[in-house]
């Protein structure tokens, strides 16, 4: 970790080497340890540590963007001058106006020591502690265990400058026997708030449940889909529809929709970057103060979000959601929060009179038709069956088909419990269990 | 620096069972053309070193991108000590098949460097496509995108290997989505991914996007008027992009060691094909024979050496429909008395090498497609994937695809929108009864295979003509 001084120093000695009449510079640390497990021994374990400059330059209305992970003062030099040469090249951008004037975003406090001092021994204790759980009953462990620090510092050429730190935690488990696996996972800002052993446990019990699994037909069942699950649905839902640019350009299912109720009346989603449940980031990557963006209200789409490019082109100002310059997409929700409900999961279950419990989804795809969010994936780690209330066996995995607005519409109870899932970029989400009605379930596999 | 990862690495020699380290650069530049306007440029330079060691039988890894002796000589112990850490668990030592240290160098073959061709000259091409496809009233979204690679890499091992590799690769597509009476059809060429090679420039003025802007724009505007795939059992003529995807998902995935022996269970799954399978399971028809191929000249997955130092290779995965064969590792081929086929690669500096596809080949069969579809009474064809699912062991798959065409008779009806097919991965290729000969065969890369933790994207690539499938499930 360069710290903000160091950082910021850096961003304006290159700022200074840039002739044009703009410019704006982010600076990328990262100092991250994982450590992998499987068939309950350590098999990969690793750290890097990184400092990327992205150098955004804009000649009039032609925007170069470069990016380096050389900070000697001589690369920084040719990082200008290629920025500058890309800017040469560019054709004018007819939304582009300035880069942001904005004021400092508020501190959030993000960092532990702890966590970004964490060493690979004592991710071994935590790993150890997970594997001790699963062969108590003589199952095997797999997963991943990280520690990570990352900071990111901002300044332009109009005189922004940002910076935030930030630690986290996170650790994800898969308990297998030869029959079946479950599924666990915990993520934290504080590597002092895991219970590696609670984690183990929580897989290993999933696992030993789902032994011996028995086919089940496809069709249409009620469904209790856990945080997981939901979580793995949110960030395709973010990344088809939450967006200024699938919003404007007609793809996303908010399209043309914005004041209409497209979802339950009790489903409310909401991006926040400075709230601390999640992993908070106050600001974005063209230095503007992240707002809070109420995405849908009561079942109401009710906004997207902009860089400040997408929020131009509708008159507006940006939410302070932009991407780095160069993405795909250049603007997301990456701190998304589902209101919660009144209800245990434990609750949800019971209230099933003929339905599956899903732990987790696979291989979520969103692309079928957008307009709708219809999504397809497969359950895995732990599916079953219950009736009048009562969880009766497991089930084989099975594929879904449905559209995401159908079943956000036909949402029946909402856990009280929300559960935070690092991304495995930047930010996070924080979700519930949802009760869903009439789930459709396509296909079937063999195990 | 070379010199000095090879100080370090002699210093450590007596103090490891096995050290490697490797020192890349990577210089990436992208452009994204949209609506008319270059939507942006990027140029991207990334450089560092990775050292990887087995203290004790067990592994440890530490990366850095400040390049002195120094701090080499620090990571080296912080490897050391992430693989003492990771001996607290061991259960048993990894060990490595054998293979004999090179000393080499590797530069892909290429005739016009795409880094020496200006920006300007790539923007042209891709603002008059772009300007084509605007030209149908129906398309609300043209896009278009070029993408360069130049990687140099260092690979040193306490064995004494010493290669040096220079792999440069070149890509572009460009796509047309039309939007109408609220539906989204998009289309693109040559594929959804466009296609990336192990090639220069020339690669990408071959692909001929501008003649092609027209036609990608006017299939995107007529598959907003065609009526819906039917849902039905039929028989099914996938293209050879889309099958490159269905090979890419449902052969090359499965068929990696590490998979298999559990070592990506937490995050991608493990695989169906397990080892006593090996030989004597049946895959697909005898008509099915797949390859890993590092070898081929232009695929995206050719290479000198992987990141093990282990040399390109072509060996058989499915013979005649029989599963013979893995994509496999030092550690992982050891396992089963083999030596390693060479499919260890790293995306960076700072990531481990994993298991990673090479080029997976379907190898072309001896049908005409204008003769496979006038063979074809009740079917229909689809192309360039639009959506991909399947399970944690790789059987159980679903793919959607941007154009599909209804064969009745043996005639081409028409299009038809929003095709999806299922199936089981073994019921499915043993329901392969022809393979389009080499004329229609391609080797289409896929430059955004994900894999591992921390997430690590490697650049692909497979061989595939258009294929026949019997009775396969399509629609919902």
């Amino acid at each position: 970790m360069i710290g903000e001084a160091k950082a910021l120093e850096i961003l304006k000695k290159l700022l200074t080497m840039v002739e044009v009449e703009q410019a704006e510079a982010v600076l990328l640390g990262r100092a991250s340890g994982l450590t992998r497990f499987a068939n309950s021994t350590i098999h990969q374990n690793v750290f890097e540590r990184d400092t990327v400059i992205l150098l955004r330059v804009a000649k009039g209305k032609k925007i170069g963007v470069a990016r380096s992970n050389l900070t000697d003062t001589e690369s920084l030099r040719q990082l200008a001058r290629r920025a500058a040469q890309i800017a040469d090249s560019q054709v004018p951008n007819p939304n582009f106006e300035s880069f942001a004037n904005s004021p400092r975003a508020p501190k959030v406090e993000a960092f532990y020591e702890e966590t970004a001092n964490c060493t690979p021994v004592r991710r071994a204790e935590n790993v150890k502690m997970v594997i001790a759980e699963a062969e108590k009953l003589g199952f095997l462990a797999a997963g991943s265990h990280s520690t990570t620090a990352d900071e990111i510092a901002y300044a332009n050429s109009l005189g922004t400058s940002q910076y935030h730190r930030s630690t986290s935690a996170y650790m994800n488990t898969v308990v297998m026997s030869p029959t079946s696996s479950g599924y666990a996972d915990f993520s934290s800002l504080n590597i002092a708030d895991f219970d590696a052993r609670k984690i183990g446990e929580k897989a290993t019990k999933i696992c030993a449940d789902s032994q011996n699994p028995r086919e089940i037909e496809e069709g249409r069942y009620d469904v209790v889909i856990s945080p997981e699950a939901v979580d793995e649905i949110m960030n395709w839902l973010s990344y088809i529809g939450f967006g200024a640019e699938s919003f404007q350009e007609g793809r996303s299912f908010m399209s043309g929709r914005l004041g209409e109720r497209i979802m339950g009346e009790n489903i409310s989603i909401w991006d926040d970057g400075l709230d601390t449940k999640g992993i908070p980031m106050p600001f974005d990557f063209e230095g503007v103060p992240r707002q809070r963006i109420s995405l849908i209200e009561n079942g109401v789409a009710k906004n997207v979000v902009y860089n400040t490019i997408t929020a131009r082109k509708e008159g507006k100002q940006s939410t302070g959601h932009a991407l780095p310059p160069g993405e795909e997409i250049s603007a997301l929700p990456i701190n998304i929060f589902f209101g919660p409900g009144e209800h245990t999961i434990e609750e949800m279950i019971e209230s099933l009179d003929r339905g599956l419990v899903v732990t987790r989804f696979h291989y979520i795809n969103g692309l079928l038709d957008t307009r709708r969010a219809l999504f397809t994936g497969m359950t895995r780690d732990g599916t079953f069956y219950v009736e009048n209330g009562k969880v009766k066996y497991p089930v084989k995995n099975l594929r879904f088909t449905h559209s995401m607005l159908d079943a956000f519409s036909n949402v029946e109870m909402i856990s009280k419990e929300a559960h935070l899932h690092l991304s495995n970029w930047y930010g996070a989400n924080v979700v519930p269990a949802l009760k869903i009605k009439d789930f459709n379930f396509s296909g079937k596999t063999e195990f | 620096m070379k010199d000095a990862l090879k100080n370090v690495l002699a210093s450590i020699k007596n103090k490891v069972d096995y050290a490697d380290a490797r020192l890349v650069t990577t210089r990436s530049e992208k452009i994204l053309v949209k609506n008319g306007s270059v939507d942006s440029i990027s140029d991207e330079i990334s450089r560092g070193f990775g050292i990887r060691v087995i203290v004790n039988g067990c592994w440890g890894f530490s990366s850095s991108s400040v390049l002195s002796e120094e701090e080499a000589s620090r990571v080296a112990g912080e490897a050391i000590e992430i693989a003492k850490a990771t001996s607290l668990l061991k259960k048993w030592d990894v060990v490595l098949s054998e293979e004999e240290p090179k000393v080499d160098t590797y530069r892909t073959k290429i005739i016009k460097d795409p880094f020496s061709v200006s920006l300007d000259e790539k923007i042209a091409i891709l603002l008059e496509a772009d300007r084509i496809m605007r030209k149908n009233r129906m398309i609300k979204v043209s896009e278009g995108s070029m993408q360069f690679y130049r990687t140099d890499k260092v690979f040193l091992s306490t064995e004494g290997a010493d290669i040096e590799q220079t792999i440069i690769e070149s890509g572009a597509g460009i796509a047309a989505t039309a939007i109408g009476d609220g539906d989204v059809q998009k289309r693109s060429y040559p594929t959804s991914w466009g296609d990336t090679a192990t090639r220069g420039f020339e690669f990408v003025q071959q692909m001929k996007l501008v003649d092609n802007a027209e036609k990608t724009a006017e299939e995107a505007a007529a598959l907003l008027k065609a009526p819906q795939c039917p849902s039905a059992e039929m028989d099914l003529i996938i293209g050879g992009s889309q099958l490159a995807l269905q090979v890419h998902e449902s052969c090359g995935h499965p068929t990696e060691l590490d998979r298999v022996f559990g070592m990506e269970a937490s995050f991608a799954g493990t695989s169906f094909l397990t080892v006593e399978k090996m030989g004597n399971f049946r895959y697909g028809s005898e008509h099915v024979s797949i390859f890993q191929d590092a070898t081929c000249e232009g695929g995206l997955g050719t290479f000198g050496y992987d990141d093990e130092g282990v040399p390109a290779q072509r060996t058989p995965i499915v013979e005649n429909g029989i599963f013979v064969g893995y994509l496999t590792s030092r550690e992982t081929a050891a396992k089963l008395n083999q030596k390693s086929n060479g499919c260890m690669r790293a995306d960076g500096w700072n990531r481990i090498p994993l298991i990673r596809m090479t080029n997976i080949n379907l190898e072309p069969g001896e049908w005409e497609l204008e003769d496979l579809i006038k063979d074809t009474k009740d079917g229909i064809m689809v192309d360039s994937n639009k959506s991909w699912s399947i399970d944690d062991k790789r059987l159980n798959f679903q793919f959607g695809t941007e154009i599909a065409w209804r064969i009745r008779n043996g005639k081409i009806e028409g299009l038809v929108k929003n095709a999806v097919y299922t199936g089981i991965t073994p019921e499915f290729w043993a329901s392969c009864d022809a393979v389009c000969n080499s004329k229609h065969w391609h080797i289409w890369g896929i430059p955004s295979c994900g894999k591992g933790e921390p997430m690590q994207v490697a650049h692909v690539a497979h061989g595939a003509a258009p294929a026949r499938f019997r009775k396969v499930r399509v629609g919902v």
